[in-house]
């Protein structure tokens, strides 16, 4: 703050948060001002000021992304929205996952890649089981390789109820 | 206009009589140990707030971790800014501690009456190197989860304490997934407390003895505003790199660790390689101990006596000096020694 | 006491030692001819037991008679297979190997024994258990072979002794072989069974030492099968063994896919070639069954039939089985060429084929290479990721879906498959996008933070020179 007797008019906060300028001292005494004092101290202001909005930007996208940013980490979605004997595809980072809801309201949850040739499986609601578009490959609904090429049983994933909504994750 | 917002603020803040207790308090122009120890302050926030932001969409859970970070910079707008500006931060911020503790160790700045500034360094660095070890085990990846592993057994061949050691970085016997919840809650709570804690505690007690010796001696320049400005150029340089860093170098993710496949090798982080050098290139028995627990025997009594350093030598002799670099240059080589 | 004398000393107890030692060595080897007159056995030219009693007393009065006579103690218990008990303790190392053989194979149980193929007579102890009149037999003939082993292994009631899961139908498949029918003509080179499971050593073929185990079965034909002056004289080619090891069946198997078929995967180990098969293509829907249900709706399936050609080798080939893009298309070396060279409407359909299946593989490998670029700039897609597993999908079923020939069909499977090509590619290039409005962000917030800097720079030097105008 500037005191009558203090001969370094014309100060500002040197630190990096937004300051505002001092243009005009209250007292109307005639006190020369070099105008490069001014312009530095308005430079700076000026420069943190905007620096510090272009930042705020990034931080404020973050906190509030929007509906098709929105993470799907294995979100299956609501519980309640999910009928019961039906299928869904979800990503689990980057692998696509199936979760299934069985008639008694259980979730089980696979990765969908076949185990032959890394197809995507599918779900086949009509015929309660998992299809391989590829060779006809087919799973039963805890994941076993019951027919056709698949050598081995789909990988098991975790699955669960959070605050209602289902949850796949690794094992 | 702003004028009148300042003065309001500044009467109800009382900034004003901050401002001349600063204006008035002198601080040496050049110190090293000064601006060092303002860029780890700086990068410790920069920390703490990337931090904050990442805990968000973050998943402590060991079966989606990995996946939470991938979404995180696949999926969360500017979430990948943000990882990596804390991921490169965080080496920035233990080479700033390191940096700042040979210029305090170089110019013997730990005589009395700083002892108790040295001593909470030193508890300082012991968090910060938590804080970035907890770090790397937050991804849940092979690497991180590795060298958690080799490390903290490693660690617990320390004598005496060594056993404690361990179960305080596993958060139990082993590793296990319970060791990622151990781990998070130290990273975004035990540690970040003890650390705003303990720095308060430092740069306070820096700032409330008589500063130098012979405060005559070397020129001074107010904090406010002549530091400020100073350190406030700093800190946006130094703000530059980091972003240039998380811009243009990505920090891999890692895969996801399968703890029932066979592992492979992994890297311990540049910090502590010097410590699995010693370790792995020595001989098997060293004395009739286990090399490990013998070199760990060794580095505790180094640790010991730099607690002890301001009562041994407490006039600053140049055996310090000499000591010092001697010893910064053995952590030096073996850590270009492994990494070559 | 001087030094030579008790080198004397030592020397001459080391020698009673080892004369004691020498002395209590089996006597030497009986040899395996019989000869008379050197053991004094009962009546040395009776007739073998009939009965099991009967064997049974002559061997008390046997053993104690043997067992005097070399010195060795009396055994209590009865010994119903005394040769394995005595050539396990001779000498000869050929006569013992085949002992200590046996005593590890698989048909160790007492209740199988040396007799069952050797006949002779088991439970004399003595060497006349070779007696010709006891009908022992020291190599039996390789035409007799099949019988010998056929004797137990086609006997369910015997061999359900030993095993529920063994089959007994190998004599008769064997039987019905070209390896049977030339065997039991008299030809040697053909294999019969102690030629693939072994002699005294057989293990059971699900033990990976065994060398008729699945495993091994590629080498195990190899022996003859790739051997071109074995082959010679039968008018076989002795390529089928390399040309399996470099098609897509040998190679995934040689990578350790158990699921790819082996030799014995399409012939039958005993019956060779399968019963009422003409052709290996009876076999392929075994595990492509897709494709053949496929490929019956194609006009190919009308058209080989007319022609007596079987299914699937006119095109993929019976033991060099290549990847089957290589198998469409117009090349000179072509599947499709073969037969329509100069046909119009097969040429195009089989240009468009190959051009379809071309073009996808393209279409993935392009999505690949870009996401790989991505991921090493920093760049995580997930929903790219998928679309490329998603691709990959289409590929893979349109190359079964090929089968068919239907070309509109096809068509709008591939169009689908770029589709989702394209989308991959969409997503890539919008995360690039996105990238690049970072990095112009970026640029314009570090070219603000150097202008920041410099002024701070200057806003601290103005400072110091005003605090001491006469200089720093």
């Amino acid at each position: 703050m500037s005191t009558p007797d203090d001969t370094r008019s014309g100060e500002h906060d040197g630190s990096a948060a937004p300051a505002s300028n001092d243009e005009v001292p209250k007292a109307p005494s005639p006190r020369p001002e070099p105008t490069r004092r001014d312009f530095l101290s308005i430079a700076i202001s000026g420069t943190a000021a905007s620096l510090g909005v272009f930042s705020a930007y990034p931080v404020v996208r973050f906190l509030a992304p929007s509906g098709d940013e929105q993470l799907r980490t294995g979100d299956a979605g609501d519980e309640d929205k999910f009928p019961r004997g039906a299928g869904r595809m979800v990503l689990l980072g980057s692998k696509p996952a199936l979760v299934i809801r069985l008639d008694d309201g259980t979730f089980r949850a696979f990765s969908a890649l076949c185990t032959h040739l890394q197809c995507v499986v599918a779900y086949s609601a009509e015929r309660r089981r998992i299809e391989c578009p590829c060779h006809r490959g087919v799973y039963s609904l805890e994941g076993q390789n019951v027919s056709g090429p698949p050598p081995s049983p789909l990988k098991q994933l975790a699955c669960e109820v959070v605050n209602g909504k289902v949850i796949v994750s690794e094992v | 206009m702003e004028g009148v917002a300042r003065k309001w603020f500044a009467e109800r803040l009382g900034t004003g009589a901050l401002l001349e207790r600063l204006r008035a308090r002198q601080v040496p122009s050049f110190s090293v140990p000064q601006y060092t120890g303002g860029v780890v302050i700086f990068l410790f926030l920069l920390q703490v707030a990337t931090g904050i932001l990442l805990m968000l969409p973050y998943r402590v859970d060991p079966a989606s971790a990995n996946a939470s970070i991938e979404a995180i910079v696949g999926q969360v707008p500017f979430g990948s800014l943000m990882r990596g500006i804390h991921a490169w931060a965080s080496h920035l911020f233990v080479a700033a501690m390191m940096l700042h503790l040979a210029s305090v160790l170089l110019l013997r700045r730990y005589r009395a009456p700083n002892e108790l500034v040295w001593l909470l360094g030193l508890l300082l660095l012991l968090v910060g190197v938590g804080l970035a070890f907890t770090g790397t085990i937050l991804p849940w990846n092979e690497n991180g989860y590795l060298q958690a592993r080799v490390s903290s057994e490693m660690l617990g061949q320390g004598p005496v304490f060594g056993g404690f050691v361990k179960r305080l970085l596993r958060g139990g016997d082993e590793v296990t997934p319970w060791t990622l919840n151990h781990a998070y809650g130290f990273h975004t709570g035990v540690l970040p407390a003890a650390a705003t804690l303990l720095v308060l505690l430092h740069t306070v007690q820096v700032h409330r003895r008589a500063p130098l010796a012979d405060p005559g001696a070397v020129p001074t320049i107010p904090v406010y505003p002549d530091f400020a400005v100073r350190m406030a150029a700093a800190c946006v340089g130094v703000m530059a790199l980091v972003v240039s860093l998380a811009t243009f170098v990505p920090v891999p993710i890692g895969e996801a660790v399968d703890l029932r496949a066979s592992v492979l090798n992994a890297q311990p982080p540049w910090y502590l390689l010097f410590a699995h050098e010693l370790v792995g290139s020595a001989p098997p028995m060293i004395l009739g101990l286990p090399s490990a627990q013998f070199v760990l025997g060794a580095l505790s009594l180094v640790g010991l006596f730099a607690v002890g350093l301001p009562f041994i030598d407490r006039r600053g002799s140049r055996i310090t000096l000499y000591v010092g670099l001697v010893l910064i240059a053995v952590w030096g080589l073996l850590t270009a020694h492994a990494v070559l | 006491m001087p030094s030579s004398e008790r080198l004397l000393r030592v020397s001459l107890v080391v020698a009673c030692v080892a004369s004691v030692i020498v002395r209590a060595q089996p006597a030497a080897p009986v040899a395996a001819d019989p000869v008379p007159g050197k053991v004094t056995a009962p009546p040395a030219k009776a007739a073998p037991a009939t009965t099991p009693q009967e064997a049974a007393a002559r061997l008390d009065d046997a053993k104690d008679l043997a067992a005097d006579q070399q010195g060795r103690k009396k055994r209590p218990e009865r010994d119903t297979n005394t040769c394995l008990t005595c050539h396990l303790t001779l000498s000869d190392t050929k006569l013992r190997v085949v002992a200590e053989q046996y005593a590890q194979s698989a048909h160790k149980d007492e209740r199988i024994g040396c007799a069952a193929c050797h006949k002779g007579n088991p439970l004399d102890p003595t060497v006349q258990s070779h007696d010709k009149s006891t009908g022992f037999v020291v190599r039996p003939g390789h035409q007799q072979m099949a019988g010998l082993c056929g004797g137990c292994h086609e006997d369910p009631t015997f061999v359900r002794r030993f095993s529920a899961r063994l089959p007994v139908d190998q004599k008769r498949l064997y039987e019905l072989s070209r390896h049977g029918k030339i065997a039991n003509a008299g030809d040697t080179h053909s294999p019969t069974c102690s030629d693939c499971h072994g002699v005294h050593d057989i293990q059971h073929v699900s033990s990976p030492s065994a060398p008729a185990n699945r495993r091994h079965a590629a080498e195990l034909c190899s022996r003859c099968h790739a051997d071109r002056d074995a082959m010679r004289p039968y008018g076989i080619a002795a390529t089928q063994p390399d040309k399996w090891r470099q098609s897509v069946h040998g190679k995934a198997f040689a990578q350790g896919n158990e699921q790819a078929p082996t030799c014995t995967g399409c012939h039958s180990p005993h019956a060779g070639t399968l019963p009422g098969t003409a052709s290996v293509s009876a076999l392929c829907d075994r595990c492509h069954q897709d494709e053949r249900e496929l490929f019956l709706k194609s006009p190919h399936a009308r058209a080989f039939r007319r022609l007596g050609l079987p299914d699937c080798v006119p095109c993929h080939g019976d033991h060099d089985v290549t990847r089957s893009s290589w198998v469409a298309g117009l090349a000179p070396d072509s599947a499709c060429s073969k037969c329509h060279s100069k046909d119009e409407r097969p040429r195009e359909v089989a240009q468009q084929v190959a051009r379809m299946l071309s073009d996808v593989e393209a279409d993935e490998h392009g999505v690949q290479v870009a996401l790989d670029d991505a991921r090493r700039d920093g760049l995580y897609m997930p929903a790219a990721e998928f679309a490329r597993d998603r691709m990959h999908t289409a590929r893979i079923r349109l190359i079964a879906t090929v089968h068919t020939l239907d070309v509109p069909r096809l068509q709008d499977d591939v169009t689908q498959a770029k589709g989702i090509a394209a989308e991959a590619q969409g997503l890539v290039e919008k995360a690039r996008r996105e990238r690049a409005l970072e990095r112009r962000g970026y640029f314009v917030a570090v070219g603000l933070a150097s202008l920041l800097f410099v002024l701070l720079v200057l806003k601290a030097a103005q400072v110091a020179r005003r605090r001491s105008p006469s200089g720093p």
